[in-house]
This record gives C-alpha cells, structure tokens and sequence, in this order.
C-alpha cells in the first residue's frame, strides 16, 4: 500500500482533480477486457509530460510501481495494475497537437482515441489506416504500447508501421524523444520500434507521432459463403499467392455465423461452413480489377454465393456481419474469452482445424472469425466464469491453441500485446536465451522494475539472468 | 444491499469491459472518469451486489448521475440495459429508505401533490387547447406531457392547429392530465409511477381514446411501454407522418435554411422513434437537412435529463451538441422533445455573434409552413 502522503505528493504534482483516491474509484481502474483484476493505490491524471516526468521521479524515488492506462479496452491486461501502485491514466492527455498536410504526419498526445484521429485526418483527405475494433473508444496510447492492429491490416499494417517518432519518460523520469518526422530515419538505434508493443514495461509514452497517407479514392467489398470450410481456406491462400492485396480479408466460420443470425437476423446463410470478407481499396480503376479478380478466386474455389456490395449501404451491411461477430458469441454465455494466436497466412486451414478439434477435445463452444488474410485468427471461447470445472477445460484449450499456434510457426498474440495473459507461454516462443535478452532491455532501461511490471515476462526480469 | 440485481447477475457478468459504452456517454466524457461511464457503474454494483464494497455515498453519486439516456446500450455489443439495471439499483435505494437526491426532492413531492414536477395547478393544464376538445369523447386523444402543458406549450398549439387546419377531431386531457410517471421512475419510485400510469389509463379510458398522441418524448417512451397494450400511442411527428402521407397536411410556405434533427434519447433509442421528424422536415420546400456525425441510436444525449438534477451539467452538455451542429454549418436546431428544447436554449444563452444558432421544435417549425387540405 503506498502512504497516503506520497499520493498527497502525487496530487501536488498534477492537481488534487486529478488524483482519485476513493475505493469506489480504484475499483473501477483496476480491469481491462479481459477477466484479470487488480486494484491501483491511486489513480492519476498527467496532462503534460512535465507531470509525467514529476510523477516518475517520485515512483522511482519510492521504488513505486506505475501502470500506465488509456481507455482499458486491452485483450491482454496490459493496463491492470496487478501490484497496486500508481494507476497512470493518460485519458486527460487528449489533443491533436498537429496534422502536417505537407509532410503528412499528425503528432497527438496518448489519450486521443483513435477513431477522433482517423476522423480529423478524414477532413484532409489523408488516412492513418489501423483501425482497431475498438478504435471508438481506445486511445493512440494504448494502441502504440500494444502495438494494435485492425481489420486493415493485412494491406496497411498494424500501429508500429505508422509510428514515426515519440516523446517519453524513462523510470527515472528522463525525458526522451525517438524518431522524428520524417519517412527516413535510420539515425541511431531505432527506440520508437523498441516502444512501441512494448505495453508500458520500458517507458510512458507522452507524444505520438504518427504518419499518414492519402485516403483511397475507391472501395469495393464482396463478401463470399463457402459450403466447406477448406475451399475458403484454399480461397485465402490463392488470393495471397497471387499477388492480390485486399485491404480487408476476414473469415467467420459456422458458429460465429450462425451466433450473428441468432443475434441479428441479417440474413446469413445458417448451412455455410464459412463466409470471407473482402475489401480492396485504392484507385478505382484497380479496384475494379483486383475485385473481379478475386471473385474468380472464389468461384474456382467452390463459393457457393458471392455478394458484391453495390454501394455503401451494402457494403455497410457486409460489414455489419463481421462487426457483429464478438458482439453475437458474448450474447450465447456470459463469459467470452477472445484469442488471437497468429499464424502464417498458408497455415490459416490447419489452425482453424485445430482450434474445432481442440473444442471438440474439450466439450467447448469456440467461434473462430478473424483476419484470415495475415493470419491472425480470433478463436473465441464462449464459457461462464461461474463454472469452475468448465473454467479448467477452457485453461486447457487456451494452451493448446498457444500450442498449435506455435507449431504452426505462428506466434502468441497477432495484435493484443501479452500482458498477463500470455505472459506464461513466453519462453515457449522464444527460449530461455530470448527472454534473456529482452530481459536485459527491460532491467536496463527500468532497473527497479517499476514500469508495468509483471506483464510480458513471467518471471521479475533482472540484469544477472 | 442491490440484492435485486442478483436477478441480472448473468447480465452483469456478460460485460465485455471492451469500454465501447465511453463513446457516448457525455457523463463519462465530461471528466474521463472511468467510475462513471457505464462499464464502471456495472463493476460497481457488482461489487456491492457481492459485498466486495459498502454502498457508499461515492456509488450512489455514481448510480444517480446517469442520464439514462440509453446511449452505452446502443454501443454495447452484448447489448447490456445498463439503464434499466441503473434504476433497478435506484429503487433498492428507495425500498432501502435513501432519499431520493436533495435536488430531486422537490419534483418528487410536487409530482405527488400536484400530478406535475412544478407544483402548478390543475386548471392551468390546458389552457391553451379549444375549449370542446377538452370537453369531448374522441378516439383521437392528445396527451401534452406536463413540460408542453405548463412551459412549452407553444408545442402544443402547433401540434393542434396542423390537426385543426386539416379538420381532424381530437379531445384534449387538459387538467384530466397527470404526470406521465417517468421522472419518478427514473429516481426509482416504481410505485409511484405506477400510481399516474393507473390514473392516466383512467383518464383515457373515460374519453374513450383508441390512440393517444403527444407532443412529447419523454410521454412518449412511457406511455408506448405503459399503456401501449390498451392504446396506439404515437408522438405528435408520427401522427402527422400519417396524414401528410393521406395528402392531409401539405407544406408550401419555403424555408431555405440548413437544418439538423437532433434525435431525443427519449424519442429516439427509447421509443424507436428516428424517421419521422425527419420525414416531416425534410417535406419542408428549399430545406436542407443536415445530419450530426452521431445520429439516430446513436445520438448524443443533449443533457436534458440533468435539468432539474445537475444543471451546470446540463448546459454544458447542451453546449457540446450546439458546437457540433454549428460544426456541420447547421442553421437551425431542429428537436422534437420539450425537454431537448428547453435545455439546448438554455445551452445556446451563452452563445453570441455569428455562432448565435435557431433552436426550434418540429410542429412548431412546420405549422408555419403548413398548408391545411380539408377534407
């Protein structure tokens, strides 16, 4: 427990409105989307990297641990406080601080949600394309410490290809600056790429910037049903070896189709074993092109149906469907664990059948939908947390969908970060000598291991190992 | 203590914590605070449902800043009705003998005494409607929700001149009137409310009203889900919808402005209500209607609901709304709700100059367009 005069301290520093203190309040800063819970000594509000700094002077001093949080929308716990401490909310740090149209980049403070960028940038004509599901509410802070991604991701890729430069404090309260603004930068050891994903262990992220490009001029989605699961996993491989680069290619298999019916009664077909969700943007000339051309992947690969969308309201209907798939699964139980174990794009067959044998195995209702197109599947478990014997199964599964994923040469998590949740399987990925490594960067750069700690690594990283 | 909720245990377990509920809360965007928004007031009533914290003054402060407007159920993917669960908790709070909040007391105890949250008379109620509708039997009856009665009711005389003009009978309740009973239900007085529902279906009944139509929304969500088995409920812009479409009511006089709807919660998310002021708005000649980036179910609460409650925070979410309207290049404000009216004129005082915006309400906008066809 920290002494209520270091909060005293604290509320010095950024202003008492912006210091909670009250149980009713740390209650409520202490999750994030998944079922982990802790509970912050305090909550505080930075408004200037000045703050922060102050803050983390004080932390260090004190040896007190410092959760840096944004909206908590995590999947993997990256922002719950699990030894107490300091619950550092980057919320209140919510401006765009610039949208360069010469340069194209946008510099913005970590609590701006997402959405509230990709809109502003909109009115200029530009795009930044991660669009994580949750980009409504999420903050660029918690996108950059987790690196997030999105539906566009297979052509545009995910938060780390947009971050061009940062501002931070250090442990110690140093302030540092990474990047720049410009497209080129090869000056030095690249610390933006080291910050970014790396969930607030090695330092909080104070300014973000960020690049843009122009927005596409056309779109065209189509949305195709496959009586056979494995002819629309043929489908994914043939699109990408052909060349073909949709902006958007998903997958929904039966389960979460038919939980998307029962929900929403859109008109899916309940006897599908699959559906894709394609989408290619870009000049409208080669849209047309690449949309005809993946069409005929499809047929050749035995659609049963295409639906092209005509115009934005059909277009909005297509999506409707993949939108709602979370959304649908968490309405069939209370509890919905959601994965998003990655593999490579050839593997996507093979890991889908490996996740409804693991179900099988288990007794388990998984609805698998997700980014087929780079690989990144979200096999998500629809269970009751009250069922404690249900509860062990569901552990089980969730190891051996790690399991298979990593046999698969895939990796643990394709765009939630590693927090808590998957902390344990580290070193299954990476070895003892990998983890060593990353835990040299981790106690160099936060040598009391006060930044987030206990995410990503399992065990307290420390020079000697 | 909020053992009641035990009811809704599932439901409180199948929030996503994903936070999407943040978007539209204008609770939780005025200061960011996590404990507000409706993911917090859920983990909160969790907690006291399983003793992890004593009902506290802070969680009451929490249940009763809500504005229930609906806007986090719309966002929610699992669809949760954080609303309903928000009142249910308030009635636990009254069963358990906690006074309904110091700033509501006074509505409370003048919706008891006088069937009105203002505490006026009931000869006062319909002064403004033809002495023989408040006199006759009809089928059609006009219920002008206590708001229109006693400080709208210019609302009220649009509404029924455009019925007058196109020679439509009607009754009016006038002082046969009560309060609708949704600002007691809303503070958790369920008995209360049930009380006026049960007077009011007496009042209807005794003029023989087959469909009630009102000019207001809040009226409208709690007559369409408490007397919707007895009567066709519709609001005042669905009424005219209908005869507009009957070539009843045609509109001729042109108004050349750019208009945005600004969907009421009460209207909108809670009666299913979205199309029908747009309907009438858009038949207005040379009009052009705007929309605001949130529209429909997903429409952002002007802060009507706070009035009487927290009034700083009323105006300034009021505030909010009026900048984004100007934002999209809106002229005039066009609403649908007496209480919407009320407090976006309230928010619109501090502004001047060229950002000065004309706040309306439907009927009243369009009657003076009308062009009545007789039968």
């Amino acid at each position: 427990m920290m002494d209520s005069s270091l909060i005293d301290q604290l509320a010095e520093i950024v202003g008492q409105k912006n210091v909670l203190r009250a149980p009713e309040e740390l209650l409520t800063y202490g999750y994030d989307a998944t079922r982990d819970e802790g509970r912050p000594d305090c909550v505080v509000f930075p408004t200037t990297t000045e703050h922060v700094s102050a803050v983390m002077r004080l932390a260090s001093e004190h040896t007190i641990p410092v959760c840096a949080r944004g909206a908590a929308s995590g999947l993997s716990g990256g922002s719950v406080p699990i030894t107490g401490g300091i619950s550092l909310a980057m919320t209140r740090m919510n401006h765009i601080l610039e949208i360069n149209t010469d340069d194209l980049f946008a510099r913005v403070e970590p609590g701006v949600v997402v959405a509230t960028l990709i809109d502003e940038v909109a009115k200029h004509g530009l795009l930044y394309p991660p669009d994580p599901s949750s980009m409504r509410t999420c903050t660029m802070g918690g996108a950059v410490a987790e690196n997030a991604g999105g539906l566009r991701g297979l052509k545009y890729g995910v938060t780390k290809d947009y971050v061009i430069g940062l501002t931070a404090v250090a442990a110690d309260g140093r302030v540092f600056h990474t990047g720049g603004v410009t497209m080129k930068n090869v000056s030095g050891y690249d610390m933006t790429k080291l910050l970014v994903g790396s969930e607030g262990t090695l330092a909080v992220i104070t300014e973000i910037t960020v690049k843009l490009i122009p927005a596409p001029e056309a779109r065209r989605s189509l949305m195709a049903i496959f009586g056979d699961i494995r002819d629309a996993g043929r489908t994914v491989s043939e699109v990408i070896r052909s060349g073909l680069i949709p902006a958007t290619l998903e997958i929904m298999d039966r389960i979460t189709i038919n939980a998307v019916e029962d929900a929403k009664g859109i008109g899916l077909p309940r006897e599908a074993d699959a559906l894709l969700l394609f989408e290619s943007d870009g000049d409208p000339a080669v849209v047309e092109k690449e949309a005809a051309r993946i069409e005929e992947i499809c047929r050749a690969n035995g659609a049963s149906e295409i639906r092209v969308a005509a115009d934005d309201e059909e277009r909005e209907s297509i999506y409707t469907a993949r939108r709602a798939s979370l959304p649908s699964l968490a309405r069939v139980k209370p509890t919905c664990i959601l994965e998003d174990a990655t593999v490579p794009r050839s593997k996507v067959l093979e890991m889908l059948n490996a996740v409804n044998e693991i179900a099988e195995r288990h007794g388990l209702v998984i609805g698998t939908f997700g980014h087929a197109g780079d690989g990144n599947l979200h096999p998500t478990i629809i269970c009751d947390e009250r069922d404690a014997e249900e509860m062990e199964r569901v552990e089980r599964a969730i190891d051996e969908i790690f399991e298979a994923a990593l046999r698969l040469g895939g990796t643990l998590s394709g765009e939630h970060g590693i927090g808590l949740a998957k902390r344990r399987y580290m070193e299954r990925q990476f070895g003892p000598e990998g983890m060593a490594m990353m835990s040299r960067v981790k106690a160099a750069l936060d040598p009391k291991n006060i930044l987030n700690p206990g995410k990503i690594f399992e065990v307290t990283p420390c020079l000697t190992s | 203590m909020f053992d009641v909720l035990r009811e809704f245990e599932t439901d409180i377990l199948r929030c996503l914590r994903c936070a999407e509920c943040h978007a539209g809360c204008p609770v939780y965007q005025d200061d960011i605070n996590e404990s507000y928004a409706a993911r917090g007031k859920l983990r909160l009533m969790r907690a006291v449902m399983d003793g992890e914290i004593e009902l506290t003054e802070g969680v009451m402060e929490r249940i009763n800043r809500c504005l229930n407007c609906n806007a986090c159920m719309a966002r929610c993917p699992a669809g949760l009705d954080t609303d309903m669960l928000i009142i249910r908790a308030r009635c636990e709070m009254r069963d358990a003998g906690i006074p309904v909040p110091e700033n509501l007391a006074a509505v409370r105890a003048n919706i008891a005494e006088h069937r009105n949250p203002f505490g006026l008379p009931f000869s006062e109620r319909g002064g403004w409607a033809p002495p023989e509708a408040l006199e006759r039997r009809s089928d059609l009856v006009y219920f002008a929700g206590c708001a229109v009665s006693y400080s709208q009711n210019r609302m009220a005389k649009a509404a029924l001149r455009l019925l007058d003009g196109a020679d439509v009978e009607y009754a009016a309740l006038g002082p046969d009137e009560r309060c609708c009973g949704d600002p007691v239900r809303r503070m958790g007085l369920e008995r209360e409310a049930e009380q006026l529902v049960a007077e009011n279906r007496e009042a209807l009944r005794a003029r023989g009203a087959k469909t009630v139509f009102t000019s207001c929304a809040g009226c409208t969500k709690t007559l369409k889900s408490t007397l919707g088995d007895e009567f066709e409920v519709l609001h005042v812009t669905e009424l005219l919808v209908r005869m507009a479409n009957e070539g009843r009511i045609a509109f001729e006089k042109a108004f050349p402005k750019k208009v945005v709807y600004v969907d009421g919660c009460d209207l909108g998310r809670h009666a299913g209500v979205y199309e029908a002021p747009r309907d009438l708005l858009a038949r207005l000649p040379e009009v052009e209607m705007l929309e605001m980036p949130d529209n429909r179910d997903k429409a952002i609460c002007c802060g009507g609901p706070f009035v009487a409650a927290y009034p700083e925070l009323a105006k300034k979410f009021a505030l909010a709304r009026i900048e984004t309207a100007l934002s999209i290049g809106a002229e005039v404000i066009a609403v649908a709700c007496p209480t919407c009216l009320i407090n976006l004129k309230e928010g619109a005082k501090s502004l001047e100059g060229d950002r000065r915006i004309d706040i309306q309400e439907v009927a009243t906008l369009l009657q003076r367009s009308a062009k009545p066809v007789k039968k």
